[in-house]
């Protein structure tokens, strides 16, 4: 994407969050059971959204294709770890104001609810995950080994979404996302628009985040490639240098291959 | 503490955390690419 499409990215994300703001604080009304603590459900609810269902999709669509030889390419395994990375802030995000909405509305910030329970394994997955990509390795081998535990981690995703009803849970059931009343949400008019708003607003924020930590990555790739490059070059050097002055062959330079 | 103050404590959280990766995102990336162009600029 070009410089000017992910500034228009960037620009269409801000206005959009602080649009959102103001929708969140001051337009929407408090509700009737919750009171103004239902305000933090505009960000609790798209960052869930947005962090399970499009973050972490992307990671596990795009560990698919690089797992698959016909579309195997360092594209996909790094547009996997930027997704994953992002997705990592916004359930991070979604634990922290679930907790602060918890504490009004049940009275605890933390419980061992199948919901939060499942939510919280998500995020340490994911957190394992990335740590597993920083694991030094030729950049294919990482690769591979880093789609595949994505694979392994997105199976915790349905079991949080599904967690609501196939456990008795504190936590709410789903109030748009029921499969029982697709097309007849629970919440309606400036609140439905408000949360569908703060979707949008955060979608645009996660694209405009992608763009970034992906050009990122890829840069990070190319300086290490150089860096590698640099370090045989010098330890050939350093190879001819010590080796016999007649007939003697040079030792192999032992370099050992890292990445970071 | 009333429920204002838990809703405001939520979204300044929010926006602190999300401003401060997305900063770090953007500045590391722009410092790299300047980092990169001015090693091709060096290297034949």
């Amino acid at each position: 994407m070009s410089t000017i499409g992910s500034r228009a990215l960037g620009w269409s994300a801000a206005v959009g969050l602080a649009l959102t703001a103001w929708m969140a604080l001051v337009a929407s009304p408090a509700d009737v059971l919750q009171g103004d603590a239902v305000r933090l459900m505009y960000v609790h609810v798209p960052t869930a959204w947005l962090a399970m269902y499009l973050s972490f999709g992307v990671t596990t669509l795009a560990s698919v294709l690089y797992l698959w030889k016909r579309t195997r390419r360092q594209f996909w395994d790094l547009v996997a770890g930027s997704s994953a990375e992002i997705g990592v802030v916004f359930i991070g995000l979604t634990l922290i104001t679930g907790s602060i909405w918890g504490r009004p509305t049940w009275g605890v910030w933390w419980t061992w609810d199948a919901r939060l329970t499942s939510t919280a394994v998500l995020f340490v997955l994911y957190l394992g995950y990335l740590a597993i990509r920083r694991v030094p390795a030729e950049p294919h081998v990482r690769a591979r080994r880093s789609a595949i535990v994505a694979l392994a981690a997105f199976v915790d995703v349905p079991i949080v979404h599904m967690a609501v009803d196939w456990w008795r849970t504190l936590h709410q059931e789903a109030s748009v996302l029921d499969q029982r009343r697709l097309g007849d949400p629970q919440i309606t008019g400036v609140m439905l628009f408000t949360l569908l708003l703060a979707v949008l607003a955060f979608t645009l924020l996660y694209f405009w985040l992608l763009v970034h930590r992906y050009r990122l990555a890829r840069v990070e790739e190319e300086a290490e490639a150089a860096r590698l490059e640099q370090a045989l070059a010098e330890r050939r050097a350093e190879g001819a240098d010590t080796a016999p002055a007649a007939g003697g062959a040079a030792p192999e330079p032992d370099v050992e291959m890292t990445t970071s | 503490m009333t429920h204002a103050t838990y809703v405001y404590s939520g979204y300044a959280i929010a926006i602190a955390v999300l401003a401060l990766y997305a900063f770090w995102v953007v500045s590391r990336s722009r410092r790299a690419h300047r980092q990169v162009r001015s090693g091709s600029r060096r290297s034949p």
